[in-house]
C-alpha cells in the first residue's frame, strides 16, 4: 500500500499498526527468550508416595514433608495421603496446589455420586474416573504423580497408578514422586520378586510384611532423597475394616 | 500469529502482575494457647528501593481474623475489596448483621481464587497468612494458621515465616517451638506474651538479614475475645558489630 | 539426550569385612539401539583393584588405557603395588586435568590394600571429586536406581557370600527399571586370596 500525506488519516494509523507490532514483538525477542519469559504456572513441593496391594488389604505410605525451590523445608507435617471414603485412598505427589484442586475434584464426585445413588462409589470406579478427570486436562495438566488405592468390589486390595496425564495402570504396588527411583526397584525385589529364580521359596506378602516394607521404603529414600523426610505417614485398608492411620519419625535433615 | 493477535495478546499480558512493582517482604505467625499471634514490618519496597512507609501489611476483617500478605500491594488492596464485599455478602446472606467470616471459611475462599487465577495464566502475587480463632466441632474457638501462596499452595502450620523470612527464620521459630515442648511437655503452648516476644525477635532477625525489611513493624493479636492490630513499633537493633567489622574509615 | 546416557551401563560396588563386591551390566547401546550384549564395564587395574566405568563409551577407554599406562609406570617406578587410594587419586588428577572439557565418564575404584587388606570404595564425578564411603557406590544410568535398594540391603561387616548375595540382588533390581542397562551382569567378589567372578542371568532386555 503506498502511502502519501494526502490522506493524513492513513498514515497515522499504518504508523500506529506499525509501532504496536514492533512493540508486541520486537526482533529481539528470539523464540528462546519468549519461552523463557512465560510464568510457570507449577512449582514442586517434592516428597514421595508409594502403595502396596495384598490379598485383601492395601498399605499405603508418603512422607509429610513440603519444600520450596529444592532447599527448604516449609512444612513438616503437609498430608499427601487423602482418605476420600471408607474403601479410596487418594495419594499424592508433585505441585501441591494442583494436588488440592485434584482432591477437591474427587470429593466433589464422590459426593454427587453418593447423592445420585445413596452409597459409596467403589475404588475401581474411581479409579476410571480420575484417569479421565487427569486427562480432561491434557493441554494444562495437574502435575501429580497420583495413586489411588482401596478394597475393590470383590475385597481385593487395589493399587493403581496415573501418570500426570491419565495414563492409568492396575498394578500390585507403586511409587511415585522425587524419591520414584529409589522405592520401585526395593519392591520389585521384596514384592515383584523379579530377582529370584523360579525355584526360590518366597515369602508370602503379609499385612505386616507389606507395612514393615512400606516403613523400610521411606526410611531408604530419606536417606538419600533430600525432598523426602520429617515423618512417613501409614494408612492401612483392609477389607471389612476400618482404615488405619498412623504417623511414624523419619529424619528431618 | 497475525500482529494484531499478538499486539492483543501482549496487551493481555501487560495487564497481568509477572512482575510484581511495590512489594512487601516477611511475615511471621505463631499459635498460642487461646490465639495467634502474627507481625509484618510497614513498608511497601519498589525493587529494592523502600518506596512507602507506614503501609500496613495486617489487614483486620473481623473480630476473629486478620490477613497478612507478602508479594505485590495492589494485588493485595484488590483481594482487599473482594474478601469486603464478601464479608458483606455473607451478613446479607446470613440476614445477621453481626454474622463474621470464620478465618477457615477466608482461607478456602483464597486458596481458591489465588488457583483459579493462577490456571488463568494471571496470578495474584501474594503469599496471604490467613489467622485467627476457628471454632470447631463443638463451637469452641482455636488458634488457626492459613497459608496460600500465588500458586494457589496452601496448608496449616502452628508457626510460619514467609517470604525470605521462610529462609531465615523458619527454623529458629521451630527450635524455639520444640524447645518450649522439650520443657513443658509436647501439649503445651506458648502464652500470649511469649508468643508476641518471639516474634519481636524473629522481626529483629529479618531485619539484621533481609534488606528489604523495615525497622517500623506492627503485630497482631487474634483471641478468642477480638482480633486487634497493635500500634506500630519501632526496632533499633544492635550494630555495635559495625565498629569491629567495618573495611572502611 | 544426555552424552552420559549415550551408551548406557551401571556399575556398583559394595564393601564388606576384608572383601569388596563390584558388578555391572552387560549392555552397551546407541541410545534406544542395543549394539552389544558382552560389554562388561569393569576392569582389572591390579591383583585386588578394579576401576568401574560408566558413561560414554569411548571416553571410559581413553581413561582406562591412560590409567593403566600410569599405574604400570607407577609401579616400575616406586617398585612397590599400588594401593586401590592410589589408583583413586591417579583417575581423579588424570579427570581434573581435564576439568574444562572432561572425559564423560564416571569411575568407581575398589578393591583390597595388596599389603594390609583393607577394603576400599570410591566413586567420582566426570571432573574427579572422589567420594568415598565406607558402605556402597553407584555410577552410571541406573545409578538412582540402585542407591535405594543398597540402601535398604547394606549391612556392617557382610561376608563374601552376602555380600555377593547383596550386590547382585541389588544390582539386579535395578537394571529390571533402568531402560539403558541389563543384557545380564557380572559381579566381582574380591576377597584376600581371590577374585571370584560370577555371571548373573537376568532378563535379556
Amino acid at each position: 500500500m503506498t502511502l502519501s500525506m494526502d490522506n493524513p488519516m492513513a498514515v497515522m494509523n499504518a504508523f500506529k499498526s506499525a509501532m504496536s507490532q514492533v512493540r508486541a514483538d520486537p526482533p529481539w525477542r528470539d523464540a528462546a527468550r519468549k519461552h523463557g519469559d512465560r510464568w510457570n504456572p507449577y512449582s514442586f513441593e517434592g516428597g514421595s508416595t508409594a502403595a502396596i496391594a495384598g490379598e485383601d488389604f492395601v498399605v499405603v505410605g508418603s512422607d509429610t514433608r513440603m519444600s520450596q525451590f529444592e532447599v527448604n523445608v516449609m512444612f513438616r507435617e503437609a498430608e499427601k495421603i487423602h482418605v476420600l471414603n471408607d474403601s479410596i485412598i487418594l495419594t499424592t505427589s508433585g505441585f501441591y496446589g494442583d494436588v488440592l484442586q485434584l482432591k477437591r475434584v474427587l470429593e466433589s464426585r464422590l459426593h454427587k455420586y453418593r447423592f445420585d445413588y445413596r452409597t459409596d462409589m467403589t475404588v475401581d470406579l474411581c479409579a476410571e474416573m480420575l484417569a479421565r478427570n487427569l486427562y480432561y486436562k491434557r493441554f494444562f495438566p495437574y502435575y501429580t504423580g497420583a495413586i489411588l488405592a482401596g478394597i475393590d468390589e470383590k475385597g481385593r486390595g487395589a493399587v493403581f497408578s496415573y501418570d500426570p496425564i491419565g495414563c492409568i495402570e492396575r498394578l500390585q504396588y507403586s511409587a511415585s514422586g522425587a524419591a520414584e527411583p529409589m522405592i520401585i526397584p526395593f519392591f520389585d525385589c521384596q514384592v515383584g520378586q523379579v530377582t529370584v529364580s523360579k525355584e526360590t521359596e518366597k515369602p508370602a506378602l503379609t499385612l505386616e510384611r507389606a507395612i514393615s516394607l512400606v516403613k523400610d521404603a521411606f526410611r531408604v529414600a530419606a536417606e538419600r532423597e533430600t525432598s523426602t523426610g520429617d515423618k512417613i505417614h501409614l494408612v492401612v485398608a483392609a477389607h471389612g475394616k476400618p482404615i488405619h492411620q498412623e504417623f511414624l519419625l523419619l529424619r528431618e535433615d | 500469529m497475525a500482529a494484531h493477535q499478538v499486539a492483543h495478546r501482549i496487551a493481555e499480558e501487560n495487564q497481568r502482575t509477572l512482575n510484581p512493582t511495590c512489594t512487601g517482604t516477611s511475615v511471621v505467625a505463631v499459635t498460642f494457647d487461646g490465639g495467634v499471634a502474627i507481625v509484618a514490618d510497614r513498608v511497601a519496597s519498589y525493587g529494592k528501593t523502600a518506596r512507602y512507609k507506614g503501609v500496613s501489611r495486617l489487614y483486620r476483617l473481623n473480630s476473629s481474623t486478620l490477613i497478612g500478605f507478602g508479594g505485590d500491594h495492589a494485588d493485595f488492596q484488590f483481594i482487599q475489596n473482594l474478601i469486603y464485599r464478601r464479608a458483606h455478602d455473607y451478613k446479607a446472606m446470613c440476614g445477621d448483621p453481626d454474622a463474621e467470616l470464620s478465618p477457615m471459611a477466608v482461607h478456602s475462599y483464597l486458596t481458591a481464587l489465588l488457583y483459579y487465577r493462577r490456571s488463568r495464566m494471571n496470578p495474584l502475587w501474594n503469599t496471604l497468612v490467613v489467622v485467627g480463632t476457628q471454632p470447631d466441632d463443638e463451637g469452641v474457638k482455636k488458634p488457626f494458621i492459613g497459608i496460600v501462596t500465588l500458586k494457589g499452595v496452601a496448608y496449616h502450620p502452628k508457626y510460619v515465616a514467609t517470604g525470605l523470612g521462610a529462609m531465615l527464620i523458619q527454623q529458629s521459630l521451630e527450635t524455639e517451638f520444640r524447645k518450649h515442648q522439650a520443657t513443658y511437655g509436647a501439649e503445651t503452648k506458648l502464652t500470649k506474651d511469649e508468643a508476641v516476644g518471639l516474634l519481636r525477635k524473629a522481626m529483629e532477625l529479618v531485619y539484621y538479614h533481609d534488606c528489604l525489611a523495615h525497622s517500623e513493624y506492627e503485630i497482631g493479636v487474634v483471641t478468642t475475645e477480638d482480633a486487634a492490630v497493635l500500634p506500630p513499633e519501632e526496632l533499633v537493633g544492635n550494630w555495635a558489630m559495625a565498629e569491629t567489622n567495618c573495611n572502611y574509615e | 539426550m544426555s552424552i552420559m546416557s549415550y551408551n548406557g551401563g551401571t556399575v556398583i560396588a559394595m564393601a564388606g569385612k576384608e572383601c569388596v563386591c563390584v558388578g555391572s551390566d552387560l549392555r552397551i547401546g546407541e541410545q534406544m539401539t542395543t549394539i552389544a550384549t558382552n560389554q562388561k564395564k569393569i576392569y582389572k587395574v591390579a591383583d585386588k583393584i578394579y576401576l568401574g566405568l560408566g558413561g560414554f563409551h569411548s571416553d571410559t577407554q581413553t581413561v582406562l588405557n591412560t590409567v593403566q599406562f600410569r599405574k604400570s609406570l607407577y609401579e616400575l617406578r616406586e617398585n612397590r603395588k599400588i594401593k586401590p587410594k592410589v589408583v583413586a587419586t591417579m583417575v581423579s588428577n588424570l579427570l581434573y586435568q581435564h576439568r574444562f572439557g572432561p572425559y564423560f565418564t564416571e569411575p568407581l575404584v575398589a578393591g583390597l590394600d595388596p599389603i594390609t587388606n583393607e577394603p576400599y570404595i570410591c566413586g567420582m564425578d566426570t571432573i574427579g571429586c572422589i567420594a568415598a564411603p565406607r558402605d556402597f557406590v553407584a555410577v552410571g544410568t541406573g545409578q538412582e536406581y540402585l542407591l535405594g535398594v543398597c540402601e535398604g540391603f547394606w549391612r556392617e561387616n557382610m561376608g563374601p557370600d552376602e555380600l555377593f548375595e547383596a550386590t547382585s540382588q541389588a544390582l539386579l533390581s535395578g537394571l529390571e527399571r533402568d531402560a539403558a542397562s541389563g543384557w545380564g551382569a557380572v559381579v566381582y567378589t574380591i576377597t584376600k586370596d581371590r577374585v571370584n567372578m560370577k555371571t548373573i542371568k537376568a532378563r535379556m532386555d
